[in-house]
């Protein structure tokens, strides 16, 4: 079930699985996929099992149920270099190549120094923000003149208590007043605890539901 | 820091009989050392067990020196012939200090050396060109000896190993870790003698199977008998004002200083580190003029500030020294002559050693004064002296067939030198821990070294272990250092070093405490107030202030459950309240608050178990008191929670601690006595608290250490860089990953089943169940939180266990905060 809100003046469409998408220009954003991650334990020998096929196949249903035509990841699509495998390399350009109707963006995040983009998903990083009024699409969620910005890099969670004393730690979406941050979008990623304060939007991932948080 | 030793003298000392050596000393060998003495020349193994300070360490090492004695003497000092292994590396400078005394006077011409994680890379190299010929080591610097190609070569003379307070790592994967090490020192020594130094236990003879190994046997001997031990207890002045729940805190304060007035010595004993810097802080601002002659100790202070501690100690210059078990063992302090406990010791045998460290002049008492930190605690105290008195002496399991250890031994193992398959078998098979490992199992440790196992067949670029001509090896340099870093079985968390400003070092903090650390926040570390001002590169920097405290860190590791030996008497001394019998005079203090349990609800007989029920804000809760220690307790609350749950969907919050349990909902939970006599059937026990398992998610919490041990994630290194950050992973996203890719990888089976036994003391459960089955069960509605059901509501710590949807109760959540909330203003 989807959560649609607004922000900076756009219906935008907040979805389970940790993608926004933004009907006005059926674009997807996601953050964080950390492409390579299992591959690097492995390289270090380090016996984790796993592949992109899970993520990929989230991204897969995303596009086609959003009807998406532009999809932008918000940096960190690789983990790191010893992941970036041959195999893996030939799994990502294979399944982008099945999908040329889709245009793609990446931003560039930290983790990115691992290596190019995989061929035909982008020409290069976008080093910079990427504005798009009302929105500029970063990695890093700080403050932008060019919009609202919207970023990742924090792979937020909110812990939320309840009767009985209850408790729950949840990944989430978070708007602040000036950036919102998306959940992590890749598998065997982990969170971190987010702060929020009186008058921000946080969204918890619970069950593939979305449920607004009040703070 | 590691103390360089002297060489030995090379000119000729005169020579001393040993009987003159220990005349000369005013000492006397006991019978038990003679026999010690006898059965090493007679080639036997054995395990000495005694309390603390009675001569154990001399019946183990006067074996091998006084057969040297017979021996033509040595022209220079002979290839490493002893090792002493010590659980704590803290001891091995003193150990191996003691051990060189006999060594001159009686003409040897041997040398003693140590081998920790302590040890300088000087120190190293010199031990590489050659080994001491008695070097004192820990079983995790032995383990890694035990990696390198040319061990056997290295330890071609040994003829006897002794392990030192066997009983410290008998109970833990560490115990594990020296059998593993004790069968390959076997293999290369097929006649090696293994002596074992014990506090006494409850299962001396499994003590000493697991020790010497399958097949071999030992001799136990028993040491000088303990001297008297007196057990009393501070008691609030006015029992009446006594506050009957929640914490005394610092209330008996003034009387713990004038016990502490009243010797010229004292060591305090408390149960946390955290507790050590409270405890501080308030008797040094009860008595400043102890600014100077006292000091504190835990493990998480700079080894030079323990160091110190540690010889002012023996140098008998300090009037107090608060600590934790981290002064638990060790060489005597011989002018302690007081000791007090702070909280409850939670176990016969651990009263008994602590108590043990006073009173070591000539016909002294040791005397230990404890002091409740809560007034149940009372109760505990009584309890614990009629056990010691009765010598109900706690028992310490060992560990059997930890696979994850396995792994990392099977890495080891390859690294040293490579291994066949079969023969390490049969190896593995003459330990305690893996006499009865079966086939599959290690074809599933060797299938999981060498290609990661089932869920890694689709990448066959991994690598660990190679196979070579059917010899297993690790060639890969990287992997192998990697693995020698990740060494042994103490998975604790990542910790940071705390230093001044300036560089000083003070000590350690673990990582999430130091997270959560603000600029300006204060806190209380080796006994100072610091203010935090960043952390920078794995280094919490701080300075002094003037200024108290607002915080204290938080050190991870388990609050100690009340022992099975310590419960029984609990509930005995129950009993006796019950019928009016109050005896001992902690039970004589506490009537009060038993006389208002037994008003409002029941003080239950050891045939009955008492469930009260309560209806309060926070929801409907359920007490259960089967008074069998706070792990049990966990495993039946999840259990009964589980087994509810299936009945119908709902969500349960549960809370125990060392006399029962609790379960809150908030729908009400309709039970009577017949319904909770089916909750608690031992009837498929081990399938149900599993099966709760995956609701409450404590194997994934376990398997933080199974990761560890078996090389999944890397222990935190300071100066690890950042190839190392991009490896870091939480045990829990890697328990999901196996989870989902891997399901019958026998890692999760072993978490799983590790959590039945150590965090639910599988056993132990199972016999309470049919205790319990046997018991009759009495439900009160008492009207309102009795002093048992009180410490269970304000307990923090919960495990929460549901069959409902995780959506609905987050929205349920979510509903109870918009109400509290009022209005919406936007």
């Amino acid at each position: 079930m989807n959560a649609t809100l607004e922000l900076a003046g756009e219906q935008v469409e907040l979805r389970p699985d940790g993608s926004l998408f933004w009907p006005a220009k059926r674009t997807l954003i996601v953050a964080d996929l950390h492409f390579g991650k299992s591959d690097a334990f492995r390289a270090a020998s380090v016996p984790v099992p796993g592949n992109a096929d899970g993520t990929l196949a989230r991204l897969d249903a995303a596009i086609r149920t959003t009807n998406t035509v532009r999809l932008v990841v918000l940096g960190d699509f690789w983990h790191a270099k010893e992941g970036r495998t041959d195999q893996l390399v030939e799994v990502l350009i294979e399944w982008r190549a099945a999908r040329p109707e889709v245009q793609i963006e990446l931003v560039r995040g930290n983790h990115d120094r691992a290596g190019n983009p995989p061929a035909g998903w982008a020409s290069d990083w976008k080093t910079l923000a990427l504005s798009d009024p009302p929105f500029c699409f970063t990695h890093y969620p700080e403050p932008s003149p060019d919009g609202y910005v919207l970023a990742g890099h924090l792979h937020p969670r909110i812990t939320i208590s309840g009767r009985g004393r209850e408790q729950f730690k949840l990944p989430c979406f978070w708007f602040g007043a000036q950036f919102g941050v998306l959940p992590a979008f890749g598998s065997f990623t982990g969170t971190a605890e987010i702060s929020p304060v009186r008058g921000d939007r946080v969204f918890a991932i619970a069950d593939g539901e979305l449920v607004s948080i009040p703070l | 820091m590691s103390r360089t030793r002297k060489k030995p003298v090379s000119t000729p000392v005169p020579k001393v009989t040993p009987e003159e050596w220990f005349a000369r000393r005013g000492w006397q060998p006991f019978p038990f050392q003679q026999e010690a003495w006898a059965a090493y020349r007679a080639g036997e193994s054995g395990l000495i067990h005694a309390s603390t300070g009675t001569g154990k360490t001399y019946a183990a090492f006067l074996g091998p020196v006084l057969e040297a004695v017979d021996e033509p003497p040595a022209e220079s000092p002979p290839p490493l012939r002893l090792l002493w292994l010590t659980p704590l590396r803290a001891l091995s400078g003193d150990t191996a200090l003691s051990l060189e005394q006999p060594i001159g006077p009686l003409g040897l011409n041997w040398d003693v050396g140590t081998r920790t994680g302590d040890t300088t890379t000087a120190m190293r190299a010199k031990q590489k060109k050659r080994l001491p010929t008695v070097l004192v080591t820990t079983p995790e610097s032995l383990s890694l000896f035990l990696t390198h190609a040319d061990a056997r070569e290295r330890f071609a003379g040994l003829r006897c190993v002794v392990v030192d307070e066997w009983h410290e790592l008998l109970g833990s994967k560490r115990g594990v870790l020296t059998e593993l090490a004790l069968a390959r020192l076997r293999t290369f020594q097929p006649n090696l003698s293994i002596w074992g130094l014990s506090a006494t236990l409850g299962n001396l003879d499994e003590a000493l199977a697991a020790l010497v190994g399958v097949g071999r046997t030992g001799r136990i001997i028993r040491g000088k008998i303990p001297k008297a031990i007196f057990i009393d207890s501070v008691l609030p002045p006015r029992v009446e004002r006594f506050p009957w729940a929640g914490h005394l805190g610092l209330t008996l304060l003034p009387q713990v200083v004038k016990v502490i007035d009243g010797g010229r010595s004292a060591l305090v004993f408390t149960n946390t580190r955290s507790q050590t810097e409270i405890w501080y802080q308030a008797i040094l601002a009860a008595r400043p003029d102890w600014a100077g002659i006292m000091a504190l100790h835990h493990g998480s202070l700079d080894r030079a500030a323990r160091d110190w501690v540690e010889d002012q100690l023996r140098a008998g210059t300090l009037r107090c020294v608060v600590c934790t078990s981290s002064l638990d063992l060790g060489v005597d302090f011989a002018p302690v002559d007081r000791v007090i406990q702070i909280g409850s010791p939670k176990g016969v045998a651990r009263l008994l050693q602590r108590a043990g460290r006073s009173g070591h002049q000539p016909g002294v008492v040791s005397l230990v004064t404890c002091v409740p930190t809560n007034a149940l605690e009372l109760i505990e105290v009584a309890a614990a002296r009629t056990a010691a008195l009765a010598g109900a002496i706690e028992g310490r399991e060992p560990v059997v067939k930890p696979l994850d250890l396995l792994a990392q031994h099977a890495v080891s193992s390859a690294l040293g030198g490579g291994f066949r398959p079969d023969e390490l078998l049969t190896e593995l098979r003459t330990t305690h821990a893996f006499r009865n490992l079966s086939q599959a199992e290690w074809d599933w440790v060797l299938d999981f070294v060498t290609r990661g196992g089932e869920a890694l067949r689709a990448y066959p670029e991994y690598r660990r272990v190679v196979i070579q001509d059917g010899l297993y090896t690790v060639p890969d340099a990287k992997t192998a250092r990697r693995h020698r870093m990740s060494i042994g079985t103490i998975s604790s968390e990542a910790s940071l070093e705390v230093r001044y400003l300036g560089g000083k070092r003070l000590g350690s903090v673990e990582e999430s405490f130091a997270a959560k650390l603000k600029r300006g926040d204060r806190f209380t570390f080796a006994g100072r107030v610091l203010e935090f001002v960043r952390l920078f590169e794995m280094t919490v920097r701080v300075k002094l202030t003037k200024r108290s405290a607002n915080t204290v860190p938080r050190w991870a590791g388990g609050r100690l459950p009340l022992s099975g030996e310590l419960a029984a008497a609990l509930r005995l001394q129950l009993d006796e309240a019950r019928r009016g019998v109050f005896v001992e005079p902690e039970m004589i203090a506490i009537r009060p608050i038993l006389d208002v349990q037994a008003r409002w609800s029941r003080i239950p007989a050891p045939e009955e178990l008492l469930v009260e029920r309560l209806t309060t804000r926070d929801g409907h809760h359920i007490f259960i008191y089967p008074f069998e220690g706070r792990l049990v307790h966990e495993g039946l609350a999840a259990l009964v929670a589980y087994r509810l749950s299936a009945l119908r969907p709902q969500s349960f919050s549960l809370a125990a601690n060392d006399y029962g349990f609790e379960l809150v909902s908030p729908d009400p939970i309709e039970l009577g006595a017949t319904e909770i006599a089916d909750l608690l059937s031992p009837v498929g026990l081990a399938d149900d608290v599993l099966a709760s398992l995956n609701a409450a998610e404590l194997a994934k919490r376990q398997f933080r250490e199974v990761a560890r041990v078996a090389g999944l994630v890397s222990p935190g290194l300071p100066n690890a860089g950042k190839s190392a950050k991009q490896l870091q992973a939480s045990s829990g996203l890697f328990y999901e990953v196996f989870r989902e890719y891997d399901p019958e990888n026998l890692l999760l089976h072993q978490a799983r089943r590790e959590v039945l036994e150590r965090q639910f003391e599988g056993s132990r459960l199972k016999r309470a169940l049919e205790r319990i089955a046997s018991s009759t069960i009495v439900v009160v509605d008492p009207p309102r939180p009795t002093p048992l059901a009180f410490p269970l509501l304000v307990e923090r710590l919960r495990e929460s266990l549901s069959s409902e949807k995780l959506a609905n109760r987050v929205k349920r959540i979510v509903a109870d905060l918009e109400r509290n909330a009022g209005p919406v203003n936007g």
